[in-house]
């Protein structure tokens, strides 16, 4: 049987058969009355401060899990693997070697750079080859043994 | 104008509360390069990277004072630019040549806390590295590509581990130049260097971290905008196994994950010209 439409839903003040200290009514006036004015999310709504389990006052921290903020920091690795990881990097550091200190020097002309790396591969050497002999003579050593015709 | 930009670093081991002359790191120096008196260098940016939290400390006498002059809290496991931050504008502090500047750092007392500064140079002779400004950037600039390389870094302070640009993915077109615009690295440490033989062997860098992504990839092009300058690196991909990427961090090494920004270039910047130079060579699409 179709129940007829309500005028005001069950606790609700206007309602005719309003009982202030009934738990229908207590439960309306626990959604609906907010004495400090407009609220920003409603009653029970996830993101309001007073819903149990919200997560307003977690720490929004770049690179962390605020689910799970007991992960490495951009990573995301566990306590566990952040470990092993960071005793790895120790094992590898031991094994890393420091950068070679490099004199300074004129910094070459690209165009004789890519001259010179032309003629040797025009002479036979395959392009790495002759990158790398341009490295370490110089583009302008093999220019010179070019226009002396030398390879 | 034969300029140049080189990071130079240094670390301070167990330093505590106690401002400590920082040591530089290998082949580093806080002496300003010998150049013609009348040229300019600059101290274009400055960081730290501390385990506790600090001060870093730059004076010189030829500076503002000799007592605290150019004095910054390093706040804990943060590698943020100090002076001047040039990602909103920026003001450079002028530089002396052979002018050693007093580089301190506090920190922790059981740990090597580290330091770096970015120097440039108007017109450093013997050097003449290749670097290009924004508008230039804009003309030749064809196509973005990254170069991810791996460096383990050394546990001493020093710069370690360095790899050629090429050693994960050799994807550069031969005989090609590219402008480096800046980096990201996925592991905090003190400076990320890239040197080559197109910067006259000299090291370019940016902070090492990982949380700064918006300054750090494109900080050589922000470095160049702020200052209205050419301070964006150039190599020839010929050149690539001689240009290498490395890292200076503290006591924990670590394992860095570095991808730099690059743009290829279209064929036209010569040696040591910068932007103004070869501003009206005729490119593609320009």
């Amino acid at each position: 049987m179709n129940r007829p439409e309500d005028d005001f839903p069950v606790g609700h003040p206007k309602r005719h058969d309003y009982d202030p200290a009934s738990a229908e009514a207590l439960e309306w006036m626990r959604k609906n009355s907010h004495p400090k004015g407009e609220r920003d999310w409603p009653v029970d709504h996830p993101a309001a401060l007073d819903t149990a389990g919200n997560t307003n006052s977690r720490e929004w921290r770049a690179g962390i899990d605020p689910l799970n903020p007991n992960r490495e920091e951009f990573s995301g690795r566990t306590p566990e693997q952040a470990a092993a990881v960071k005793a790895y990097n120790a094992q590898l550091a031991k094994q890393a070697k420091e950068s070679p200190v490099v004199p300074p020097i004129t910094a070459p002309d690209p165009r004789e750079v890519t001259r010179a790396v032309e003629f040797l591969i025009a002479t036979g050497n395959d392009r790495d080859t002759a990158e790398k002999i341009v490295l370490r003579d110089g583009a302008k050593a093999v220019l010179a043994r070019a226009a002396t015709g030398q390879k | 104008m034969p300029r140049a930009l080189e990071v130079v670093a240094g670390f301070a081991t167990n330093p505590g509360a106690t401002l400590t002359a920082l040591t530089p790191s290998t082949g580093t120096s806080f002496t300003v390069r010998g150049t013609d008196a009348t040229k300019p260098a600059w101290l274009l940016s400055a960081w730290g990277f501390n385990l506790a939290a600090g001060e870093l400390r730059i004076r010189s006498t030829k500076l503002h004072d000799f007592q605290q002059g150019i004095r910054n809290r390093v706040t804990a496991s943060f590698t943020a630019p100090l002076i001047p931050g040039h990602t909103n504008g920026s003001f450079a502090q002028r530089l002396f040549a052979q002018d050693a500047l007093t580089v301190e750092l506090s920190g922790g007392a059981a740990e090597i806390d580290c330091a770096a500064c970015l120097i440039g140079y108007d017109d450093l002779q013997g050097i003449a590295g290749r670097f290009i400004d924004q508008p230039t950037l804009k003309k030749l600039g064809l196509n973005i590509v990254t170069v991810e390389v791996t460096v383990v870094a050394v546990a001493t302070g020093n710069f370690g581990g360095a790899v050629a640009v090429n050693s994960s993915f050799d994807t550069l077109i031969a005989n090609t130049d590219y402008a480096i615009l800046g980096g990201l690295t996925d592991t905090r440490g003190c400076a990320v260097g890239i040197t080559g033989v197109d910067f006259g062997n000299l090291r370019v860098g940016f902070p090492a971290e990982p949380t700064l992504r918006d300054e750090t990839q494109n900080w050589f092009e922000q470095l160049s905008i702020a200052f209205n300058a050419p301070y964006i690196p150039v190599f020839n991909s010929a050149n690539k196994s001689a240009t290498t990427v490395d890292v200076e961090t503290n006591g924990a090494g670590g394992t860095y994950i570095v991808n730099l920004a690059l743009v290829q270039l279209a064929p036209g910047v010569g040696a040591g010209l910068t932007g103004a130079a070869v501003a009206g060579a005729a490119q593609p699409g320009a």
